[in-house]
This record gives structure tokens, C-alpha cells and sequence, in this order.
């Protein structure tokens, strides 16, 4: 689930928290499937054209977020 | 090995160390830590152009966060709204390719260094960490491929922001006086 929120310099943000299954949190896989993610997202919500908030992306493996649960990531 | 370079290589340092030793300490530095080295490699970057060696230091100094920032969120815009035209096959494509990878990792980059020097709510995980260092290595490559193209040294100029930013910096509003000052000031 998204939060809204604003980020460091003020500006509306939208920040999503994605949990990755743990085997395409890999180091060797990392950058390929969150650079897939984050790109499709932004393709297909268009958070900044369509509803003026900047996308911000962070990723957790699935053991990660079952040990932490979750957070909010708006400042 | 540039100073960017050398950042670069402690937050691999940081990432290669055992998991045990990935203490939040440890996580936190490599993801600020990643964030200036494409900070500094940017502004070292733009240095270059300036003819002196020994004033580039100064010219750096110049260079800000704030506006560094504007210029990528400015720039990232700009080239999802050409990629969205589905261009065809091109040098330009190749070069807007990189340099968006280049403008948007800076701009979650830069959120993220935020995160992990001041939200202590949170936990760093592992994953963000080398998420980080992943995304700001794949910038640095990019980078590389292309320094010499007119677009990205055009991206670097427009990170020194506009004159009524810098006005602002140098000259900022004057508060109102206060009529009662019966507060002790803040320290």
C-alpha cells in the first residue's frame, strides 16, 4: 500500500514499500527487478503527471518485512 | 580514483561485510555514503569545464542539494514525458536513457540519504541498503557512457538552479520584527 506524504524538500510524495520475494532480492537481481518495478509503476500510475506527487521506491526482501513488519516511509 | 569513486568503493566495503556486522550504523553509512558519491562525482564532473584546477574546489562549493534536486526531478520529467512518445532506436534514445537513469537516481538517492541519517523510526534493511548501492553504481556507469554528450553536460549546468534560487540563498527574506522579544532566543 502506497502512503502519501511529502519528502525531504516539502514537495507532495507518494512513497511505495515493496516487498520482494526473497529470491529476487538476490544482490545478483536486485538492480534488474527493482529497476522492472519502479519503471512500471511510473509508466502505468504516472504519479507525477497524472496526480502531482513524486514517486519514491524502497524495496524489502520477504523474510525482511516479516521480521520487521511494516512502517510508514512519509516524513 | 576520484574522491566519488573511492565513496563508491566503501559503501561496496560496507555491503561485503558479513551479515552479522550489518549493524544499522554500518547500513545507514553505506546509503548516505552512496548518495555522496554521485553527489560529488556530479559536481567533480561539472568542475571539469572550469579551466583552472586549483579553483574547481570553489566552483564545487557552489553546487546545493536543494537545487541539484530540482534539476533532476526537472530532468527525470522531461525524459519520461519523450520516453512516453516511444522513440524509436537513436544515439539521442540511448543518451535520454542514461541520463534518466542518472537524474532519477539521484532524486531517490538523495530521499533515501535523508531517511537513513534522520528517520530513525524506521529500520534499514539490507535490501534498501543494496538496493542503493546497486542503483547509484548502475548512475556512475551511466554517467560514464555519457559525459561528453552536450544533454548531460547541459543537465550538470542546470544543477547550479536558476538566479532567483540563488538570490534567495544569498539574500534571504527579511523576518518581521517582533514586537515583544519576552522569549528567550532559540539556541
Amino acid at each position: 500500500m502506497p502512503t502519501l506524504g511529502n519528502d525531504w524538500s516539502g514537495e507532495p510524495a507518494v512513497f511505495f514499500m515493496i516487498i520482494l520475494a526473497d529470491a529476487a532480492s538476490r544482490r545478483d537481481q536486485l538492480l534488474k527487478v527493482t529497476n522492472r518495478v519502479s519503471t512500471l509503476i511510473v509508466q502505468q500510475v504516472q504519479p507525477l503527471e497524472q496526480w502531482g506527487v513524486l514517486p519514491y521506491f524502497d524495496f524489502r526482501s520477504q523474510s525482511e518485512q516479516a521480521r520487521i513488519g511494516p512502517q510508514s516511509l512519509a516524513s | 580514483m576520484t574522491f566519488a569513486d573511492d565513496l563508491l568503493a566503501l559503501t561496496q566495503d560496507i555491503a561485503n561485510l558479513p551479515s552479522e556486522a550489518h549493524r544499522q550504523a554500518n547500513l545507514r553509512r553505506a546509503v548516505s555514503t552512496a548518495y555522496y558519491a554521485l553527489f560529488h562525482l556530479l559536481i567533480s564532473e561539472a568542475t571539469l569545464n572550469w579551466a583552472r584546477p586549483e579553483l574547481r574546489p570553489i566552483l564545487g562549493r557552489l553546487f546545493d542539494h536543494g537545487p541539484m534536486y530540482s534539476a533532476s526531478v526537472a530532468k527525470e520529467a522531461e525524459l519520461n514525458a519523450y520516453f512516453k512518445g516511444n522513440p524509436p532506436e537513436s544515439a539521442e534514445r540511448t543518451v535520454a536513457q542514461h541520463l534518466l537513469t542518472v537524474s532519477k537516481t539521484f532524486v531517490q538517492a538523495q530521499q533515501r540519504r535523508i531517511d537513513a541519517d534522520y528517520n530513525m523510526r524506521g529500520e534499514v534493511t539490507e535490501t534498501e541498503t543494496l538496493t542503493q548501492i546497486e542503483s547509484v553504481t548502475e548512475a556512475f556507469k551511466s554517467w560514464d557512457i555519457i559525459r561528453g554528450e552536450t544533454t548531460a553536460q547541459a543537465y550538470l549546468l542546470s544543477m547550479l538552479g536558476n538566479k532567483d534560487r540563488r538570490e534567495k540563498r544569498a539574500n534571504p527574506p527579511k523576518r518581521p520584527k517582533r514586537r515583544e522579544s519576552k522569549q528567550p532566543p532559540i539556541t
